[in-house]
């Protein structure tokens, strides 16, 4: 075997090693935790360095290819400079990806299954980026999406199911999408990747529709907006190493699938592309990268979980690289600088992202928690990480001297020409977005680090936090030098990306040009610090004005419309395929009748029947009759089956089947902070849920709340009252005065929630919000309010704020057809209960709640009652029915007072037993 | 017309007879050992099958080096006689039969151990006998009357259980049934009235000059016949019944050749009989290729909706077979050829499906999907078995499924048939949502929906003894606690054949266009049907 020979069997080996190692990791995961970090950590080293070793290779030859006759002839395996350039971050990632899960999943109970499921995701990966042909690269898409699903699901629960069916879904949907882009590319003779597809004519249609569905296929994966509704809910669900694979290499599969449709197989010998033509495909990734870019950022700003935040972000960037290639398509032969930008990008996003979530992960691990409302002040426990987050950042926000300043210059400059070149404002409206969005992904990235490093901690775990292990911080330290590397020296990749260039055969000069130097060309610089403070002044503003409060629109989410499409068109199929039973049993229903109707018509002459004295009206109405009978027993079939159907769905989305929690007393101190990943985090799974609390109505996506415990009942979380989460106050300890109005926490006390309080307090008093602060402001205990829908008198306990101790119980009754929400102590009209008066009632328990857990009857919560004593019976006031019908001269004029008993209630009882 | 009663020379051509024959002495060797232990006589099935499998194997080289043997068996009448013909379809069937057959019959050594196993085994290889003439029927004589006795012997498989819904199941199997084989039966009488032959050979028997009516008649007939076994819209209706109702093995042979056999059926009339020239000119072919496509998403969307495990896979079946109708309906070479090899992947990997499913419910008594919730723990092996075989029926690379569905899409586009596509990956897709479900529940992943778990035992509770008697597995009485964790694992001659069968959805996907695979073949088959190369 000659060396040629082996550097032939490059491509081949890259993606060998990995499987080889998942392989080992079998017997290895026999031996105990750290042989199975080795083992993995040992694979990716290896990969790594087989990714370095083909880089004289592919610098000398631009191309090397191995071909494996397997699956449908043959599997090519072919790298060139672009897919090099995507191998080594992916490798380079994965390494440190690899090396923070052996500290991250210290305590894991499924070790191997992670590794396992991350080498075989990798070996996809690679095959992905050396595929040489299009089935080739189906293929190991096919599988990166599937395998990638382990990782999603890897936390276990609830959440981390539902994140993983829409990821499922989604994938499933790309995926067919790409084969069927597939299969029209291989219709049209096509099907290599080094060379563009030919153009034919009379299949103009098959190639557009063949572009389309590639384009929309890969866009699944690559996030893009409208398909990216798996992407938050995964990220957040997954460890967070496996978060920083999915956005930092996985998400980029489908740029790279877009990258190779767009300019290998549509490049450019297929067709002329005439500068600024209108390229419709150009076009179309222009506006759609723009509107992901800038959604996406817009969602990252108003998140409150913070891997949600940077998973909201990653879709924002993914838009960056979008626009980047649908510029360079746009520009056709110029199209050089937007390909480099949207490569730069690339690297630039695995880098900094990954790190982002590996800095995440360590913070996970020393808090317990990804909900930012409850950190912050953790720089001074975390410094290095600190320290880590803070390069990132600066990478992310496009600082200077940082990686991500020099490729967002590069997608700038790129988005520029296409608007010089377009002539229309529409472009030039794209370049202001993109400026407005690199301002927006400051102020997020600035409100990341606030409100999770910096200010007080807002909660024990925030307070008891420690500096993440070596192993960790290893990882990130060497990411945290690619950031500064890359920024310093962005010249150092543009060999391997002119080389990929050129197998576009496209100039390289520009890419030369664009990455000479770290500070950029005419103005960038400005632009970036402009960006950069502008960015500062919108998070200081937000959060001044408590506009992190008030959310923008839901739909802005897509997340709804989406999913409602998904879910409309799956009831609309199973309709369809219902159709036949619905036929069945409306025949069934018709069947009879008919048979009837025909004896009737067969065995009576009309004679007869005439002679039978029915007349015919009657014959008509009593067919009517029959006919309407059919009719509604066809409905009431399909009724039965929708609601069936209904029933399915609802049971396949979990929402029937919440985790619910045993009523303890001994659970009722302080915090339970949730799970990683676990069920609890509702804020975790959706973006706004506009569920409110039953103790206290206030809204859900508010710091107070968390959680459905059980079947759509939402709660507060009891325990210390949590300073606002958005505002400066956590720094304000000395002033006590502003504390209660702005602390979003309910109390445990009573189920005052501030919060809520101040919109019923200006509701009912007129007055308005700052003259309820100014008042707050003034008193020396904090306000609350009673909430307007209870009646209750009972004097509520004084609203401590160290109140967790204080332990409160209610329950939810039904009685008289009404449902009360009751704590003891408290008096309320119920209708009328057959009972003497001072007689003691027993009240059936719908719902049992306390501090942090509820126990949800079904229907009624066994073994608890509410205790009450009657005190009086009366007659509530006089209502007035007043009946009036016009042109006839009615009028009927009746009072009534509805009989009432009021009860006290003494007491809650419940013996434990409840589930 | 004289028949020569010939046997040639040649070993390989005695294959098929031979392979006929040795399946029938099973049979007698069952219905003559009433005092022989049962190992003797298992055992001497099982050298039968190997024998009739390495049979059907040996005429593989012979039909891809583009011979065709035939042998002349019997003359009945001047006019009918039973005659062999082994080309490339008639070899890839035959031996896709004989290669599952083995498995299910060493399954069910392990499986039926319960209630009348003589009647059950005798049957089985009679049946074995029959589908392999179906597979090598030289005329349309021999096909009809091998299809005939095959379906009249699976009545006696499918009410091995003897339950009230088993003979019911099988009561309404046999009534399809009959009814198209008498339809088959009109069939054949207008096509012999018409061509004075009835031997088949591509290129087909009737020709453009005949009067239309007939040949419209002869061929919705045979369609309708032939549709009834290969469960097209609305003929289909047996097959959620009788699936469930048989015991598993023989499920997986249903669904997996028996299916396939009317499928088949319906292309030797289409390239056989007619010929694709023919069907062309009469422009019958796009209203069969509409039936198949609404047969592709009815069983789909069907198979979303079921609970019990079995039905769901039967329902599949269904949909899955119907992509083989269609492509044989848009008269194209690719597509033909897919559809062949998409026959032989799906024969395996339903098969496997179906042994899983026997499996579960022979381990822990649960038949529905509600009940599986992470049995992957207790018996990991059929767990991993059924995942491979969903997913290769999915259609994910590199497994088998992937391979056949991508060469249905080429065929399809080859002769521009776009919504047969869409129809192709829509489908794909559904059974995506009718298989990944029990693949998921089964690893545990989601959370438990039903209390059905527990009522099986897999969370906590031991283990439910199944009703059927025959099923009943030996679950240790143990404390809940113990049972917890306890392998439910089945014994080796149930695993070994559901595992081998499984693994065989690797095998073909990646060793797919090595020579001799059913690609091969298939292409052969087609080049013959369609003239090429």
């Amino acid at each position: 075997v000659t060396a040629a020979g082996l550097t032939h069997l490059g491509p081949l080996l890259l993606v060998v090693v990995p499987l080889l190692g998942a392989l080992l990791l079998l017997p290895a995961g026999r031996r105990g935790r750290s042989s199975l970090d080795t083992v993995a950590l040992t694979t990716t080293a290896v990969a790594l360095a087989s990714a370095v070793a083909l880089l004289p290779a592919v610098l000398a030859h631009g191309r090397v290819t191995a071909v494996l006759p397997l699956v449908l002839g043959q599997v090519t395996f072919s790298i060139d400079g672009v897919g090099l350039l995507f191998a080594l971050v992916t490798t380079f990632l994965w390494l440190c990806a690899t090396l923070h899960a052996g500290a991250y999943l210290r305590h894991d109970d499924r070790p191997l299954r992670f590794h396992l499921t991350s080498l075989v995701a990798l070996t996809a990966m690679l095959g992905l980026v050396t595929a040489g042909d299009v089935v080739t690269l189906y293929v190991f898409f096919e599988w990166l999406g599937l395998s990638a699903y382990l990782l999603v699901v890897h936390a276990g629960g609830a959440a981390a199911e539902r994140a993983g069916v829409k990821y499922l879904v989604m994938t499933l949907l790309g995926g067919f999408a790409v084969l069927a882009g597939v299969l029209l590319v291989h219709a049209l003779g096509g099907g290599d990747l080094a060379s563009p597809l030919g153009v034919e004519a009379g299949r103009e249609g098959l190639r557009a529709a063949a572009a389309v569905l590639l384009v929309l296929g890969f866009g699944v994966k690559a996030g893009a907006l409208g398909l990216h509704i798996w992407l938050p809910d995964a990220h957040t669900a997954a460890p967070a190493p496996a978060s920083a694979l999915l956005s930092g290499v996985m998400i980029k599969a489908g740029a790279y699938g877009i990258l190779r449709t767009v300019a290998s197989l549509y490049g450019a010998e297929g067709e002329a592309v005439a500068v600024g033509q209108g390229d419709a495909l150009g076009l179309a990734l222009l506006g759609w990268g723009t509107a992901t870019m800038s959604i996406g950022v817009v969602m990252a700003l108003w998140q409150r979980e913070a891997k949600r935040l940077l998973a909201y972000s990653s879709v924002s960037q993914m838009g960056f690289i979008l626009v980047g290639i649908g510029a360079a398509r746009f520009l056709g032969e110029d199209g050089a600088i937007g390909y480099t930008g949207a490569l730069l990008h690339v690297v630039n996003h695995a880098l900094f992202k990954a790190l982002l979530f590996l800095a995440l992960g360590a913070v996970i691990g020393a808090t317990g928690s990804g909900d930012m409302a409850r950190l912050g002040g953790l720089a001074r426990r975390m410094p290095w990480t600190f320290a880590f987050v803070l390069v990132a950042a600066a990478g992310i926000t496009g600082v200077p001297f940082f990686n991500g300043f020099v490729s967002k210059s590069v997608l700038h400059h790129a988005l520029e020409y296409a608007a010089a070149a377009g002539h229309g404002t529409a472009l030039g409206f794209a370049e202001r977005v993109f400026t407005l969005t690199t301002v927006g992904t400051a102020a997020a990235l600035i409100k990341l680090v606030t409100m999770v490093f910096l200010g007080r901690p807002r909660s024990d775990a925030a307070r008891t936090g420690v500096e993440a292990p070596g192993r960790m911080l290893a990882a990130m330290g060497v990411l945290s030098f690619a950031v500064v590397a890359v920024g310093l020296r962005p010249q150092a990749l543009s060999p391997l990306l002119a080389r990929g260039l050129e197998t576009w055969r496209l100039p390289t000069v520009d890419v030369e040009r664009w990455l000479t130097s770290p500070i950029g060309h005419g103005g960038d610089l400005e632009a970036a610090l402009l960006a950069f403070s502008l960015g500062a002044l919108v998070h200081v503003v937000l959060a001044r004005t408590r506009a992190y409060d008030r959310p923008p629109p839901i739909w802005l989410s897509q997340d709804r419309l989406v999913l409602a499409a998904i879910r409309g068109s799956v009831l609309a199929v199973q309709r369809i395929g219902t159709l036949r039973a619905s036929l069945e049993a409306g025949a069934r229903g018709l069947a009879p009748r008919v048979g009837k109707g025909v004896r009737e018509v067969v065995l009576r002459t009309p004679s007869a029947a005439r002679g039978a004295g029915v007349p015919p009206a009657e014959r008509i109405h009593e067919g009517a009759r029959r006919l309407d009978l059919a009719w509604r027993g066809l409905l009431r079939a399909a009724e039965g089956w929708a609601r069936r159907l209904d029933r399915t769905l609802r049971l396949r989305e979990g929402q029937a089947a919440a985790p619910r929690r045993r009523w303890s007393r001994s659970t009722a101190s302080g915090w339970s902070s949730p799970r990683v990943g676990g069920s609890s985090a509702k804020a975790a799974t959706s973006d706004w849920p506009w569920a409110c609390c039953s103790r206290c109505g206030c809204c859900s996506w508010r710091a107070c709340c968390r959680s459905p415990a059980a079947d759509g009942v939402w709660l507060c979380i009891p325990g210390p009252p949590t300073p606002g989460w958005w505002s400066r106050s956590s720094a304000s300890a000395g002033r006590p005065s502003r504390r209660p109005l702005e602390a979003a926490g309910c109390l445990a006390t009573g189920g005052s929630c501030l919060l809520h309080s101040r919109f019923w307090c200006a509701a009912s008093s007129g007055a308005s919000h700052r003259r309820w602060r100014n008042h707050a402001r003034q008193a020396s205990e904090p306000k609350r309010c009673v909430h307007p829908r209870t009646s209750s008198t009972r004097p509520r306990p004084s609203a401590g704020l160290g109140a967790s101790e204080v332990i409160s119980m209610y329950a939810i009754i039904e009685t008289g057809g009404k449902q009360y929400r009751v704590q003891a102590g408290d008096v309320l009209r119920l209708e009328k209960i057959e009972a003497e008066a001072g007689a003691t009632v027993d009240l059936p328990v719908l719902l049992l709640g306390g501090d942090d857990t509820v126990t949800v009857g079904a229907p009624r919560v066994d073994g608890a009652s509410v205790k009450a004593e009657v005190v009086a019976h009366g007659r509530g006031p006089k209502i007035h029915i007043y009946k009036f019908k016009a042109k006839t001269n009615y009028r009927r004029h009746n009072g009534h007072r509805q009989p009432y008993t009021e009860v006290r209630v003494t007491d809650i009882v419940h013996d434990g037993a409840g589930r | 017309v004289t028949a020569p009663l010939t046997c040639p020379a040649s070993l390989v051509a005695c294959g098929p007879p031979l392979a006929l024959g040795l399946p029938l002495l099973g049979t007698l060797i069952v219905a003559l050992a009433t005092r022989t232990p049962p190992r003797w006589w298992l055992g001497a099935l099982v050298l039968i099958s190997v024998g009739t499998l390495l049979l059907s194997l040996a005429v593989v080289p012979v039909v891809l080096r583009g011979d065709t043997l035939e042998v002349f068996v019997m003359v009945l009448t001047s006019q009918l006689w039973l005659h062999l013909r082994v080309d490339a379809a008639g070899a890839l069937y035959g031996a896709t039969v004989a290669g599952l057959w083995l498995p299910a019959l060493v399954y069910s050594i392990g499986f039926v151990r319960t209630g009348p196993r003589r009647r059950y085994f005798g049957f089985l290889m009679a049946c074995l006998a029959c589908a392999l003439g179906v597979a090598y029927a030289g005329n349309l004589f021999t096909l009809f009357i091998f299809y005939e006795i095959a379906a009249v012997l699976t009545y006696a498989l499918v009410i091995h259980d003897e339950s009230p819904s088993a003979i019911a199941a099988a009561m309404k199997y046999i009534a399809y049934v009959l009814v198209g084989g008498s339809l088959i039966l009109a069939g054949m009488i207008i096509t012999f009235f018409l061509a004075g032959d009835l031997s088949l050979a591509a290129g087909g028997l009737l020709h453009a000059g005949m009067p239309v009516g007939h040949l419209l008649v002869a061929f919705w007939c045979f369609v309708a016949g032939f549709g009834v076994k290969a469960a097209l819209v609305p003929l289909h209706g047996w097959v959620p019944d009788a699936h469930p109702a048989a015991p598993a093995p023989f499920s997986a042979l249903l669904s997996g050749v028996l299916v396939a056999a009317g499928t088949f059926g319906i292309a030797r009339v289409t390239f056989d009989v007619f010929g694709p020239d023919l069907l062309r000119a009469l422009g019958v072919m796009p209203f069969l290729a509409a039936v198949a496509g609404v047969t592709v998403l009815v069983g789909a969307l069907m198979a979303l909706l079921q609970d019990d495990l079995k039905r769901r896979l039967a329902y599949s079946t269904i949909s899955q077979m119907a992509y083989l109708t269609l492509a044989f309906a848009l008269l194209g070479a690719g597509a033909a050829a897919a559809a062949l090899v998409h026959l032989v992947h799906h024969a395996y990997l339903k098969g496997a499906l179906f042994f899983c499913a026997g499996l579960w419910r022979h381990g822990t008594g649960a038949r529905r999907v509600s009940e599986l919730h992470g049995v992957a723990a207790r018996m990991p092996w059929t767990t991993a078995a059924f995942t491979l075989s969903a997913l290769g029926l999915i259609g994910l690379p590199p497994l088998a499924g992937f391979v056949s569905k991508w060469w249905l899409g080429v065929g399809l586009l080859e002769v521009d048939a776009g919504p047969a596509l869409a129809v192709l990956l829509a489908g794909s897709l559904l059974a995506a949502g009718y298989l990944l479900p029990v693949v998921v529940a089964a690893y545990g992943i989601a959370p438990r929906r039903s209390p059905g778990a527990e009522a099986a035992g897999l969370a906590g509770a031991a283990p439910r003894r199944p009703r059927a008697a025959q099923e009943v597995p030996a679950v240790p009485s143990a404390s809940a606690e113990g049972a917890r964790h306890r392998r439910l694992e089945a014994p080796a001659v149930l695993l070994v054949p559901t595992v081998a069968v499984a693994a065989l959805a690797l095998v073909f996907g990646i060793a797919s266009h090595a020579d001799g695979f059913p690609l091969a073949l298939a292409r052969r088959a087609a080049a013959a049907w369609f003239g090429g190369p």
